[in-house]
């Protein structure tokens, strides 16, 4: 198969599966068992937008929060950060991460208009 | 160019070699005087793209240079026409490990080196290369076997799709489907056209 490739196409073997789409591919053969995860992605999302130094959490949002529109409360924040950091998630959340795709809905209605509330929200359960 | 000030320049003028390497491997484009481009050609500016890759262990791996076309200058139904490129979903990529791991296959990894290069492109198009060609080779900055004067803006001909252009991924992926079926037997599946 590789070589029929290799015919018609230059190609750079990458052995087993590992790590492709910034997704690292594990697997416990014995127990046929693959685990996927995006840590690497995720690292670099936190870094990005200096959250990696936040403390992992249990739950992804505090379901006491209640976020409104700026113009009712909060400073502004940095929208364009803010959008930035709302749109690298849905990648994570549909991929190996489904446990922070509510939140990710939740946080996205604010990216025309962020608060500081608001990005302290993004930012907790930014912290994973 | 930033990059290529700092510490890692040696590094970035290696990339931009090996891309251009490629590029020249390809036969992708072909060097055109000045006067021999029609006159309702609209020239496609460019850039090389310097990229640090980020491997499975959050490091850099790897220093990559790509030239990349200026796609949004070109004209709809002048330059180009079709651009649909299918993406593949999520479900289909967890569905073909899953039946790996069931049945306990190995899963190989391949990646096709400069895939974009591999189609030939319809459209004539042209192209003016940034100036970083200079810096490649210093002063053997060599197009088509001809060496190119330094601090020249060169247009050429494209003949192989390019990266940044609008209709490369669809292309690209057009490509890859016939060669598939056609020297492979491997056929595109019906449902996930990523399959």
């Amino acid at each position: 198969m590789r070589s029929t490739i290799q015919r018609r196409f230059t190609i750079k073997d990458l052995g087993n599966v590992k790590f492709f789409l910034s997704m690292l591919v594990e697997r416990d053969r014995g127990r046929r068992i693959i685990y996927l995860s995006h840590r690497v992605y995720l690292d670099k999302v936190l870094k990005r937008f200096r959250t990696d130094k936040y403390k992992a959490c249990a739950t992804p949002m505090n379901v006491k929060a209640k976020l409104h529109a700026k113009r009712e409360e909060g400073e502004a924040a940095d929208k364009v950060l803010y959008q930035e950091a709302v749109g690298s998630l849905p990648y994570a959340a549909i991929t190996t991460r489904p446990d922070i795709a509510y939140a990710t809905g939740l946080v996205g209605p604010f990216a025309a208009d962020p608060s500081m509330l608001h990005w302290a929200a993004l930012r907790g359960f930014c912290a994973i | 160019m930033d990059a290529l000030d700092g510490p890692n320049r040696t590094k970035w003028i290696e990339a931009i070699n090996s891309e251009l390497m490629s590029l020249e491997g390809h036969k992708t484009w072909s060097v055109v005087e000045q006067e021999k481009i029609p006159e309702d050609a609209q020239a496609i500016s460019s850039r090389m793209v310097l990229q640090e890759k980020i491997g499975e262990d959050g490091k850099v791996a790897r220093y990559k240079a790509r030239l990349i076309a200026h796609g949004f200058q070109q004209r709809e139904a002048i330059d180009y026409s079709e651009t649909y490129s299918p993406t593949i979903c999520f479900a289909a990529i967890r569905t073909v490990l899953s039946r790996a791991a069931m049945e306990n296959k190995e899963i190989v990894q391949l990646d096709i080196v400069t895939a974009f290069l591999e189609s030939k492109v319809e459209e004539e198009l042209y192209l003016r290369l940034p100036k970083e060609f200079d810096l490649a080779n210093n002063e053997n900055v060599i197009l088509n076997s001809k060496r190119i004067e330094l601090g020249v803006s060169v247009t050429v001909r494209l003949n192989r799709s390019l990266y940044g252009l609008k209709q490369a991924g669809h292309n690209s992926y057009n490509t890859l489907e016939s060669d598939f079926t056609k020297e492979m037997r491997m056929h595109a599946s019906k449902f996930e056209a990523g399959i």
